[in-house]
């Protein structure tokens, strides 16, 4: 039973990492176009990807993006959750509210927003993405956090407010440090949904002003170069790193006793 | 400056259920009040009431004559001993100490040597520096105790503060926590579901049930002078015999108490003698022993009244060879004290009538036990 077990995880992890085997070796390719099998050995592609200003512009954009994404989905998320968490009515609901823009499709907000953003003038800015993207990454900080927050001792804040902290105090000294490894995961989380988002990245750019999917997306139409390949590598890093920083938050969250 | 206390006609709905039913209660400046009921019976919600987490529906509470209606928990200066202790994991035992101190206001040079001072006070003078999370169960709980007095408030609130602690512990933290409201002279509140804990600790208890205080008194009124069934099988053993116009069954008259009711008496204010007997000038009533206990302290003789089988009643005799030596089946005199018969009239009752009263699941003629028995 155990054998097969692993055998059939094994299995499982390959092929979601399949991508990434493939991937890896044209990024290294010397040739000129995406072949397979690649001629290894060369970080021509990477040098590519830093040296072209529009791969660099895409890289800065996606940053510039993501950061106030970051933020907004965080402090949202956090607020929601909290907010949810002391809620004595309408549980479910508000719940089901939070986490609905997991389950909407994502071109949905995309052509929402696109609309909006047209009447009101905001199009050729940043902002339209931004706002998209951080209603669509708030469930993920929210669910962090809500999970962080069930697992405390509901007499802590009491015991705060009895010992003479107002509210505000409560929140600051007590209930946010409590959760501060969960805020610190569904931020992370958050920073790398938003560098590999692109649905609503690809309606609400700007002609030339795609963030890194976007610009991978338009260059894989007019030229499949192995530039590409080195892209989706820096990409994939970034979201492994983030992806690892916050699997150690978490675990960091779960030896921190309650 | 501890203050005291008047609660005046609260009630508090809880969902569907009426958690409290019109509660009054004073507590005297620098005395210890006990809340005890079994889980239910509202005196956590009583607590809570105090404390400013529940709001009342009716009624209100005053502390040293100043309503708090209104006023929220961090403005009330009442220092909180929660059941679980609830101290913040993310602080050392200094800052969960210093963290009311802080919240005053109170200048980083100020709040050492006050911390130091609460620290001696509960004999953790070295423990300042360590993680809560390092501490056993005793001292998290003395911990929790020096950061609700640490800012001198006017009373305490204690929520079952030794129930999470292993029995040796609880019984000698019983005596401590009491010297050391003394030594403070704070008003304390503390709810628990251990008669002898509330015994032990208060100088008033108010026994609590389905949301309303069936009695309240010192410990020795509760426990000699029961007023109703619940606080007389709900504090310790007690043996409880119908009583017509004074005439119990087996013990026959009552001295000059003509009442009707059920008879009170407890185990240990009953004694064993062997037939034949000499006529003493209490009670007494002719039995067969149906089960003997050694239990240490005293040995546990269950016996069934020769008039009345069905009548179970339990003698807590002193673990001598004689009680030792019963055996199920011996014949026994009972003699009871008729200083120790005490008699609840029945409320409802005509006169010359036994019912079962309001405490319709309590049969008068059985031997109740309620909660941990000594």
């Amino acid at each position: 039973m155990a054998p097969a077990l692993s055998l059939v995880s094994a299995a499982i992890a390959v092929y979601l990492l399949l991508p990434v085997l493939i991937i890896f070796p044209v990024s290294l390719t010397s040739d000129a176009f995406l072949t397979w099998p690649p001629d290894l050995a060369s970080f021509r592609w990477f040098s590519a990807f830093f040296d072209n200003p529009a791969w660099a512009h895409a890289l800065e954009k996606s940053i510039e993006i993501a950061l106030p994404v970051t933020v907004l989905a965080t402090v949202l998320g956090t607020a929601a959750a909290l907010g949810h968490s002391y809620a004595r009515h309408w549980r479910r609901s508000l719940q089901t509210l939070f986490v609905a823009p997991f389950i909407i499709p994502v071109l949905a907000y995309a052509l929402g927003i696109y609309s909006v953003a047209g009447r009101v003038g905001l199009v050729a800015s940043i902002w339209p993405i931004v706002i998209g993207q951080t209603m669509v990454t708030l469930p993920l900080v929210f669910l962090i956090v809500s999970s962080g927050l069930a697992g405390r001792d509901r007499d802590l804040p009491r015991a705060a407010a009895s010992l003479g902290a107002p509210w505000p105090r409560v929140l600051w000294s007590v209930e946010l440090p409590l959760v501060r490894n969960a805020i610190l995961a569904g931020g992370l989380l958050s920073f790398a949904y938003s560098f590999d988002e692109i649905v609503i990245a690809y309606f609400l750019s700007t002609a030339g002003g795609g963030t890194l999917p976007v610009q991978m997306l338009s260059a894989a139409n007019e030229a499949a170069d192995p530039t590409i390949a080195a892209a989706s590598i820096f990409v994939m890093g970034v979201a492994m790193t983030i992806g690892i920083l916050a699997v150690a938050a978490r675990t960091w969250l779960a030896r921190t006793p309650q | 400056m501890s203050v005291n206390a008047t609660i005046t006609g609260v009630s508090v709905k809880l969902g569907s259920v009426q958690a409290l039913d019109r509660v009054s209660l004073t507590v005297e400046a620098g005395k210890f009040l006990a809340l005890l009921g079994p889980s239910g019976s509202g005196k956590t919600t009583m607590l809570n009431v105090i404390g400013g987490f529940v709001q009342p529906d009716e009624g209100g509470v005053e502390l040293d004559g100043r309503d708090m209606t209104g006023v929220p928990p961090h403005r009330r200066d009442i220092g909180m001993v929660f059941q679980s202790y609830a101290l913040f994991p993310h602080m050392s035992v200094a800052d969960n100490i210093g963290f009311p101190l802080r919240m005053r206001g109170v200048p980083r040079s100020e709040r050492g040597p006050k911390i130091q001072e609460a620290l001696a006070l509960v004999g953790l003078a070295e423990h300042g520096p360590r993680s809560v999370l390092t501490l056993s169960g005793g001292q998290r709980q003395r911990v929790a105790l020096a950061r609700a007095v640490v800012f001198e408030p006017g009373m305490l609130l204690l929520d079952e503060p030794l129930a999470a602690l292993d029995k040796q512990l609880r019984d000698s933290m019983q005596f401590e926590l009491k010297a050391l409201q003394n030594r403070v002279g704070i008003t304390a509140v503390a709810v628990t579901h251990d008669q002898v804990e509330a015994l032990t600790m208060a100088d008033t208890v108010a026994v609590m049930n389905d949301g309303h205080v069936e009695q309240v008194g010192t410990p020795k009124d509760l426990y000699l002078r029961p007023e109703t069934l619940f606080v007389a099988t709900f504090l310790g053993e007690a043996n409880l015999l119908p009583a017509i116009r004074g005439e119990t069954v087996g013990f026959g008259r009552l001295g000059g108490d003509t009442v009707s009711g059920t008879a009170v008496i407890r185990p240990e204010r009953l004694t064993l003698a062997q037939p034949p007997h000499v006529a003493g000038t209490g009670l007494e009533a002719e039995a067969s022993v149906d089960e003997v206990t050694f239990q240490g302290a005293r040995v546990r003789v269950r016996v069934r009244l020769k008039a009345q089988p069905d009548l179970v009643l339990v003698v807590a005799a002193p673990p001598l060879a004689a009680a030792q030596s019963l055996k199920p089946g011996d014949d026994v005199v009972i003699h009871a004290d008729p200083e120790a018969m005490h008699v609840i009239p029945d409320v409802d009752a005509p006169a010359g009538v036994v019912t079962q009263g309001e405490h319709g699941e309590l049969a008068p003629g059985a031997a109740v036990t309620s909660g941990p028995v000594q």
